[in-house]
């Protein structure tokens, strides 16, 4: 029983195993040594305090922005959108931070982070409706999306939106009653590592009992016969675009109201688009995309320590996603047909 | 304005527009080969980066026109590698699209602080001779008619776009689809790297992080906007290149904002997308049982 | 035929399975002699298909060999078999709809002048094979503007395209009007006279009859003999096909007991339904099904079932006409809320459109009812109350499995369609539409889900029961419709419902 519970993560271990491997052969074939490289890696992502935090600060959007691309993937739909979503829900959440002033904090946060998740939620339902009605491809209308909301964003925060007083292409400040708590020691996180696991629970318990969770699994696994047993297909893929995007603009309005304490033009280095990986490696369920989060999280918080320790350039870090995704994503899609 | 002043204006600009146009028409082509066999191509932007890094580096060693086949063979390699991931690894297209997009990124900064890079930052490579981009403009152009002819008045074509159809039913009529397919995903992978030597040895004659920065999707954007055909998508690609230019030509100077120019090649293909027109293959996507 | 010319075709000892286990061959045996045409007959899974698919190269046999023209030959993928002069018409179109017809025939063979396609000579070669062989279809067309006759014809002149000695045809008059079916034959008859030899599959034994030389009988996977035409007999063909055991012609079972009640559960008026392609594949269809009758109906595959199927559980939007459950007008409903109304219905596929194969048995037979308090459904899902419904829907079943956790996926055919017709019947409907419910399924299994449909009908169930197999319309239905083309031809009660008056309505829609 209890080997067969654990039968699932083997793949994933072995995907993982073999990218690090494959990762250390690039190391070793550049001149360094893997060795090294892998001890100031596990130094940097879990080997102090300081460095333990930064993983989790590190995971935060990337557990947020999994859970979006795995909810959008168990509807049968490829979110690659999520970047774009997460840059819209971030804008929003720093307008509601310094446009209301004098609220209490308890107000004033659930605000911004609703601001956040209803914008990304809205950008999403638009490929998700476009499938549903026009049965246009999502996965070009998400990657167009998300060249949109980078240039939205950029044009808003240069103008309108942009911080009088800031040379740099960036809102105002929120106001302290929207900061999210933070740690002090430089690590980056802050109380929205709480928030994400809150919402990993939330989408676990959405997918597993919850009439809607049923209705978006039974759609991703067999759209016909959900069709045929009365599933209304068309609403449900938008109900779980929506439900991805509200994730992944929660991703970015945490970052907003917990790290950067404003919206600041390009400030995610992909995370839309690194989700997708920690999505495919978690196999779409809330807790194996928390564990992958947590992995990438470390990866990119011990890369850091590693370059500036061993020279190994921090890109090695991708080169191990990358793979992950070419090893777990077979994994994944193996067993299922559209 | 006037008459001087107007060509004064219009001749740069549309010399502009061909220069950003090129790589977009080369690597749409790339998009082109691959979807017409039923391929989902969203790697050719990693494949663009590829070329172009492996174009500037072995450019570097030997020159630029060994650096022309470097990334030719290159992008050649990581085509193919799509299409083993998707026939073999029976991956989805998209997820084996995402990932290429990964490596080819991570792994061109890697290799480039590991074998170039002194500073951090800002990191680049430079190559001293560079390619006359009017080279690769012709090139590009020459092979969008050719490819309309290859497409609609060859037997290569004839099997191109009937694998893309149905691989099925063309297996039945006895041909050998899996050649056809290698064929396809063999020239994507080619046009793509081409698209990206241009960029590195043509237009700005370096290699810098990300600096294909999203050609890719808008070569992607103009095969969708162009109906899967290479005139279409040359067209496209030209007036998105061209849109590209103006908002170069008209930065500061008018209220008209940049982001709405560079904008347009997105939302054109969203309504492209939405308006249900352009019906892709109908095989495309279909994953090996 | 002189005894030293080798035959067109030698097959020996196929042996095909499947994974899964279905044995579709069993070392068959098959010989085709030159300038003949041989039918091949068997009822639904008697092996045709996997049969020509090999000697086509689409399939590959497990054990056995192949001779052409007295040559050992490897058919390893259709262009060997092409090589070979095998040609294939199958019986659903291989022709790319988005290419012109002749493109479709030329692909592949492409001929070249100056390394471009010279559609010209093309055009010329296949205007000359198609005025031999009397066919006339319009080349420039694009294929999916072609009617399936048309497609046909188009088909066998790709085959002949192709250098084709042996034609295969794959039930080749399943759709074709009666006047079109002999408008083919009379093709195939040219064929044959030019010295090529025909195969053609079939179950309609008046085709062997009248226009085959020899013909060879398949049962369940095996070769069960090989007659020439002209020395058997239809009764002969009959026991060849269904065996000794059936081949008796079943008495028809006296009225079943339970109650025929007067009201009327189902009624369809006017239905009129768009079909693949825009065209109405259903006019102004009229059924009335009573509470606690089966309504069968009959007729020749695409004649509209499934139109009318699914524009009755609301899959399809109607163009005109109403339906109307137990007295309400649902015209216009969605699926759930006719569900809810008490219309169940049981999907002709059932590993696509019946069971979600990943889910496990639990969540299948939820699945509809997810929304609904007493099976454990609602807007939070009620896990233990789902399991011990699956629990106590799968021992009534009867279903053979390890359990409300097992995969729909690891089940047995006979036990998934327990599984789908379980949980339609769940909610207690008031009518049920049945499509094949027994396709593909053992004698077993098929009694059981009659046994578990008769059970609901005896207490007021309506059931209309869509089917192609017409012993098994004439054993469980009251009353029979027969389709054609689109409508409903005739309503009759069982006891007036001979085959030969049904046959005649479902092939040429009048008696």
């Amino acid at each position: 029983m209890i080997l067969r519970r654990l039968a699932p993560a083997v793949q994933p271990l072995l995907s993982v195993v073999g990218a690090f491997v494959i990762a250390g052969v690039v190391v070793w074939a550049c001149g360094g040594s893997p060795l090294e490289a892998l001890t100031a890696l596990v130094q940097g992502s879990c080997g102090s305090s300081t460095g333990l935090l930064r993983t989790l600060s590190k995971a935060t959007p990337l557990l947020l922005s999994g859970l979006a691309v795995a909810v959008a993937l168990r509807a049968g739909l490829f979110n690659i959108g999520a970047e774009g979503q997460l840059i819209l829900g971030a804008l929003a959440a720093a307008w509601a931070g310094h446009a209301f002033t004098g609220l209490p904090a308890w107000i004033h946060i659930p605000v911004c982070l609703a601001a956040g998740v209803f914008v990304g939620a809205l950008w999403a339902a638009i490929p998700g409706a476009l499938r549903a009605w026009r049965g246009s491809h999502e996965v070009i209308v998400t990657i167009m999306l998300n060249y949109l909301a980078i240039q939205l964003a950029h044009f808003l925060v240069n103008g309108a939106m942009k911080d009088p007083v800031s040379m740099a292409p960036a809102t105002s400040m929120v106001e302290p009653s929207a900061r999210l708590w933070a740690a002090a020691d430089g690590s980056n996180f802050s109380a929205g590592f709480g928030l994400a696991v809150l919402a990993a629970v939330g989408v676990a318990v959405l997918l597993r009992h919850t009439a809607l969770g049923f209705e978006i699994r039974a759609v991703g696994l067999g759209a016909d016969a959900a069709r045929v047993a009365g599933v209304n297909v068309g609403r449900t893929m938008i109900s779980a675009m929506a439900i991805s995007g509200g994730l992944a603009g929660l991703a970015g309005a945490i970052e907003v109201l917990g790290v950067h304490r404003r919206y600041l033009d390009a400030f995610s280095p992909g995370y839309g688009f690194d989700s997708i990986a920690v999505a495919l490696l978690g196999g779409g369920g809330a807790l194996g995309v928390t564990l992958s989060s947590l992995l990438f999280g470390g990866l990119s918080a011990g890369a850091t320590h590693m370059e500036a320790w061993t020279h190994v350039p921090r890109q090695i870090a991708g080169i191990v996603q990358g793979v992950v995704i070419f090893s777990a994503g077979a994994r994944y899609l193996k067993g299922r047909r559209r | 304005m006037s008459g001087p002043e107007l060509a004064g204006f219009l001749l740069p600009l549309g010399v502009s527009a061909l220069r950003q146009a090129t790589p977009l028409v080369l690597a749409g082509l790339g998009g082109i080969c691959s979807e017409r066999v039923g391929i989902v191509n969203i790697a050719l932007e990693g494949m663009m980066l590829a070329g172009a890094f492996s174009g500037l580096a072995a450019g570097r060693l030997a020159g630029p026109l060994v650096g022309v086949l470097a990334a030719v063979t290159v992008g050649m390699l990581v085509g193919l590698t799509h299409l083993w991931a998707t026939r073999k690894l029976r991956l989805n297209h998209i997820v084996s699209g995402v990932a290429i997009n990964l490596l080819a990124l991570h792994s061109t900064t890697f290799l480039l602080r590991r074998l170039f890079s002194q500073a951090d930052p800002p990191v680049e490579a430079r190559i001293e001779t560079m390619l006359p981009t009017a080279l690769f403009t012709g090139l590009a152009l020459a092979l969008a008619v050719i490819f309309h002819l290859v497409l609609y008045h060859t037997p290569l074509g004839l099997r191109v776009r009937a694998v893309g159809e149905s691989e099925a039913s063309t297996r039945m009529a006895g041909v050998d689809t899996a050649r056809v397919k290698m064929v396809g995903l063999a020239a994507s992978g080619v046009l793509a790297g081409l698209a990206g030597a241009y960029l590195s040895l043509a237009q700005v004659g370096r290699f810098s992080d990300d600096m294909v920065s999203g050609r890719g999707f808008i070569a992607l954007a103009a095969v969708v906007c162009g109906r899967w055909t290479p005139l279409g998508m040359a067209a496209a690609a030209l007036a998105f290149g061209a849109f590209d230019a103006l908002q170069f030509q008209l930065q500061g100077s008018v209220a008209l904002p940049g982001e709405l120019l560079r904008s347009i090649p997105y939302i054109a293909t969203v309504v492209a997308a939405m308006a249900l027109q352009p019906r892709p293959p109908a095989d495309l996507g279909r994953q090996e049982e | 035929m002189r005894a030293d010319t080798p035959p067109a075709v030698h097959m020996r000892n196929i042996t095909k399975r499947y994974p899964g286990g279905v044995v579709a061959n069993i070392e068959i045996s098959l010989t085709v002699l030159p300038g003949t045409a041989h039918a091949v007959v068997g009822e639904n899974g008697a092996g045709k298909s996997t049969l020509m698919g090999v000697l086509y190269g689409s399939v590959l046999p497990d054990a056995g060999s192949i001779e052409i023209g007295g040559a050992p030959v490897l058919l390893r993928r259709p262009a060997d078999a092409i090589r070979h002069g095998i040609g294939l018409v199958t019986q659903h179109t291989t022709m790319i709809p988005a290419l012109t017809a002749l493109d479709n025939v030329l692909l592949g063979f492409e001929p070249i002048r100056l390394g471009t396609l010279d559609r010209q000579a093309g055009r010329r070669r296949v205007e000359e094979l198609s005025a031999q062989a009397g066919i006339e279809v319009d080349w420039s067309a694009s294929a999916v503007s072609l009617s399936v006759a048309a497609l046909q014809k188009a088909e066998i002149v790709k085959a002949l395209y192709r250098g084709a000695r042996v034609l295969i045809l794959d039930e080749p008059t399943a759709t074709l009007a009666p006047a079109e079916a002999d408008r083919l034959f009379a093709v195939v008859q040219g064929i044959v006279a030019s010295g090529a030899s025909v195969l053609f599959i079939t179950h309609k034994l008046r085709e062997v009859l009248e226009h085959s030389d020899h013909v060879t009988i398949l049962r369940g996977g095996a070769n069960t003999g090989d007659r020439v035409t002209s020395e058997t007999s239809a009764d002969e063909l009959v026991s060849l096909m269904l065996g000794p055991d059936r081949s008796a012609i079943r008495p028809a079972e006296g009225p079943r007991e339970g109650p025929r009640q007067a009201e009327v559960a189902l009624q369809v008026n006017g239905l009129t339904v768009r079909g693949r392609g825009g065209r109405p594949a259903v006019h102004y269809a009229d059924l009335s099904v009573r509470a606690g009758e089966v309504l069968g109906v009959a007729g020749v595959d695409g004649s509209g079932q499934r139109e009318l199927a699914e524009a009755i559980i609301g899959l399809r939007p109607a163009i005109s006409g109403s339906v109307t459950l137990c007295g309400d007008d649902v015209t216009g409903r969605s699926v759930a809320f006719r569900a809810a109304a008490g219309l169940a219905y049981v999907p002709e596929d059932r590993h696509r459109e019946g069971l979600i194969l990943d889910f496990d048995l639990s969540e299948n037979l939820l699945l509809g009812r997810h929304r609904d308090a007493s099976a454990g459904g609602g807007r939070f899902l009620q896990r233990r109350r789902v399991l011990a419904d699956a629990e106590r829907l799968l021992t009534e079943a009867g279903v053979a499995s390890a359990g409300p956790a097992a995969l729909a996926s690891s089940l047995s055919g006979g036990n998934q369609q327990k599984v789908v017709v379980a949980r339609a019947l769940a909610r207690q409907p008031r009518a049920l539409v049945a499509m094949q419910p027994t396709r593909g399924l053992d004698v077993g299994a098929s009694a059981a889900v009659y046994d578990a449909i008769r059970a609901r009908t005896a207490a007021g169930m309506g059931v209309l029961l869509f089917s192609l197999d017409l012993d098994e319309l004439r054993e469980v239905s009251d009353r029979i419709a027969v389709m054609y083309n689109g409508r409903i031809a005739g309503v009759m009660d069982r006891d007036e419902a001979g085959v030969d008056r049904l046959g005649k309505l479902m092939t040429e829609g009048r008696t």
